[in-house]
């Protein structure tokens, strides 16, 4: 028999919440700054994006919201993703990176934040997609 | 029945995939990784090697990783039972 569960009443762990909401600034700028200093040290667009995807599924656990449209969110994504093929065609594929080798950094920089949105994007979908949906 | 028929069939495939990847001695000169090692700065301006080859020297490697991911993301929303549209 599977229990029947509805969203009032989930209790809310006071402990959880309270501590999620602490870490919340310290996981953006943790993320940011993996995203960031990718080119430079250890880390990268792919890292930083899973630790920024954290932010939307603790708030999940924590709130049980289901205000997520991830709908939306898959279409900026497509967008995301259609920039991050066409910067690399023109600036890499075209050469452009030897002729302006002063773009290099911002290039590193611009890409690194791209993945970075787009795989935060992608995993909260999802984590969204399996707590909507398969969890009844 | 078809079943059966299918999953032999796979097994088979998966054999001969092994098999040739087996067969198959490709040993690379390590020119390339040596010149990254000791250019890629220079290249690419990154002070990270991994960033230098991930975003520069080995773009595609990058881009259909990223396409893998919205690829994965497409099957799991369009193909699953349960649910639908939000």
């Amino acid at each position: 028999m599977i229990e029947q569960r509805d969203e009032t009443s989930v209790q809310e762990d006071s402990i959880v919440s309270i501590i999620t909401g602490l870490l919340y600034p310290f996981i953006i700028v943790f993320g940011i700054y993996i995203i960031l200093n990718g080119h430079d040290t250890p880390g990268g667009g792919f890292q930083g994006g899973a630790i920024l995807a954290v932010l939307f599924i603790g708030r999940y656990l924590v709130a049980h919201s289901d205000d997520f449209d991830i709908h939306r969110a898959h279409n900026v994504e497509k967008v995301l993703l259609a920039i991050l093929i066409l910067v690399p065609v023109v600036f890499v594929f075209g050469s452009l990176s030897r002729s302006y080798p002063q773009l290099n950094q911002v290039y590193l920089v611009f890409m690194n934040l791209l993945i970075g949105f787009k795989v935060a994007l992608g995993l909260t979908i999802v984590v969204f997609r399996y707590a909507f949906f398969e969890d009844r | 029945m078809r079943q059966a028929v299918l999953t032999a069939f796979v097994l088979l495939l998966m054999v001969f995939v092994l098999f040739i990847a087996n067969g198959h001695r490709e040993i690379l000169p390590n020119e390339i990784s040596t010149y990254y090692v000791h250019n890629f700065t220079g290249d690419t301006g990154a002070l990270n090697a991994v960033a230098a080859i991930y975003l520069n020297y080995r773009m595609y490697d990058t881009i259909f990783e990223a396409l893998i991911l919205i690829t994965s993301i497409i099957g799991m929303l369009h193909f699953f039972k349960a649910g639908g549209n939000k």
